[in-house]
């Protein structure tokens, strides 16, 4: 995988919850031995953002909010596991084929 | 020689620079970032702050509007609480002071947590923003200035983001059932008294769990914040215009029909409130992260404590039930505390939602249902009498229609001016 993949990160305001997931994002991504720039977008402007993006993660709450986009999408419940974001993110991603 | 202090002086006492420098040398302090990398990430936190400025310079100008009318109309000061309006402020005159004692906050953080038993890192940054403003003025207003400034104002603050988590770590451990994390949010003593009142108020939490009742769920577009200021400011900026005479309120326009105007009004300071919060993620994008990987390399061993909305999918219903119960009290508090001399706090949907959202989550963990309600009920009353009495020890800022939304930033706030009574100053 060249390409560098652009990842968002959803939350509320897009300060705070996002950030999480951003930092444990880029934890993740760096253990796949991929590339990415994750970053971090409010629920309100996150569906025009998501054009662009290659994969979009958020909490439960918020994945039915972004509606239709292109991107998969890559929901979290338990933010501060590692295993369950890996997963979630290889699947999305189809690694596991 | 001379020169070259003067130049340096004059970079650090320009706060946007000062942020940028802090993210530079964070970056360069990650050892798996390269100097390009760092570069990038020190321009792009310097815009952030200029952003974040710009943002209240849209915001007060609507403010300006709101106050006196609120004023003419009910003959009491009309407050809307809202940190990202009331910091925006605060750091065009405090700026220096607040970036200095964010950062110093940050090490003396990373320091308690190495050295003490509080082994927490505070990775809310907003949050630390908020608290660090906070901090300046509340101490300015007391006296305090320059490098005791900064010096006292840091340990504060790290103080704060070891002390908060482990108040909290009870009611993160109940909510989720296991203690690797805490909840770092400051409106901490709402969610303790929201657990604690709950706890003695609400019913038995296993077979009255709000989480298993059917529960619509059209009330999410709330969390989009942009929507929720947005409706919330129409109906702020408009009823108080049917109190006003007859003649103030055709005047309020000038050429532009009155409603139309406080219709843009209203929506401008959601755009200001808007751009203070990219501001605020710009900024924090670049330092955060790197603050958080320096304190994982010194201390591996400390839990993080976290933004509340962490708690929310451990409570979907009582979320929702949290932020009714504590706008209602909100308003409740609205039309109690104007005719006993204090200020209107006119409740925000944004605190209300948020925090009220995580003492609904924490009472329906303690007391089901009933617990929510209550433990929403409890964070509006909190946050509508802080609101109130923090004003005067703002100072100046005390007079800006807006003011700080959360509990901790409230209490600690009131705390330090009584400090600064007691020693006479």
């Amino acid at each position: 995988m060249a390409k560098r993949m652009k990842i968002l990160a959803v939350c509320g305001m897009g300060i705070g919850t996002s950030m999480l997931l951003k930092m444990q994002v880029d934890k993740v991504i760096k253990t796949l031995g991929l590339t990415a720039d994750v970053e971090l977008a409010d629920i309100s402007t996150a569906r025009g953002l998501a054009m662009n993006a290659d994969l979009i993660i958020t909490s439960n709450e918020l994945a039915d909010r972004i509606g239709d986009v292109k991107a998969p999408i890559v929901s979290v419940s338990n933010f501060m596991d590692l295993e369950g974001i890996t997963k979630g993110i290889r699947t999305a991603l189809n690694l596991d084929k | 020689m001379d020169y070259i202090l003067t130049v340096l002086v004059d970079i650090l006492s320009v706060p946007a620079l000062l942020v940028g420098l802090t993210a530079f040398a964070g970056y360069l302090a990650m050892r798996d970032k390269n100097f390009s990398d760092a570069l990038a990430g020190g321009i792009k936190a310097s815009i952030g702050f200029f952003i974040l400025v710009a943002g209240a310079v849209t915001l007060i100008g609507s403010l300006d509007v709101l106050g006196p009318m609120i004023e003419e109309a009910f003959n009491v000061q009309g407050v809307i609480p809202n940190n990202e309006a009331i910091v925006a402020i605060a750091l065009g005159e405090l700026g220096q002071a607040t970036a200095l004692i964010m950062v110093m906050g940050f090490f003396f953080n990373i320091v308690f947590a190495r050295f003490t038993p509080f082994k927490y890192i505070w990775l809310t940054g907003h949050h630390s923003l908020y608290m660090s403003t906070l901090l300046a003025a509340t101490f300015k207003v007391i006296g305090l200035g320059g490098v005791a400034l900064w010096l006292v104002g840091g340990v504060v603050l790290g103080l704060l983001q070891v002390l908060m988590p482990k108040w909290t770590q009870h009611l993160a451990t109940k909510v989720s059932g296991n203690d690797d994390w805490t909840i770092g949010h400051f409106s901490s003593l709402s969610y303790v008294a929201a657990g604690w009142s709950a706890r003695l108020l609400g019913g038995e939490p296993e077979s009255t769990s709000a989480e298993d009742m059917e529960f619509p769920k059209g009330l999410g577009f709330l969390r989009e914040s942009l929507v929720s200021t947005g409706l919330i400011m129409l109906i702020i900026f408009l009823v108080p215009a049917f109190f006003l005479s007859g003649d103030s309120r055709a005047a309020l326009g000038g050429d532009t029909t009155w409603y139309v105007y406080l219709f843009t009004q209203a929506l401008t300071f959601s755009a200001g409130v808007a751009v203070v919060i990219y501001g605020v993620r710009v900024i924090l994008a670049e330092i955060v992260p790197a603050f958080s990987g320096i304190a994982e390399r010194l201390v591996p061993d400390a839990k993080p404590a976290l933004d509340i909305p962490v708690v929310f999918p451990f409570g979907a219903n009582s979320v929702i039930i949290g932020f009714l119960a504590s706008f209602v009290a909100g308003i409740v508090m609205l039309l109690i505390m104007g005719p006993i001399g204090l200020a209107a706090i006119v409740p925000g949907l944004v605190p209300h939602f948020f925090v009220g959202g995580g003492a609904g989550v924490i009472g329906n963990a303690f007391g089901g249902r009933r617990g929510a309600i209550i433990g929403g009920f409890v964070n509006g009353i909190i946050i509508s009498l802080g609101a109130a009495l923090l004003l005067p020890a703002l100072g100046n800022l005390g007079f800006e229609n807006t003011t700080f939304g959360d509990a901790d930033f409230q209490w600690v706030g009131i705390v330090i001016s009584l400090l600064g009574r007691l020693f006479g100053a």
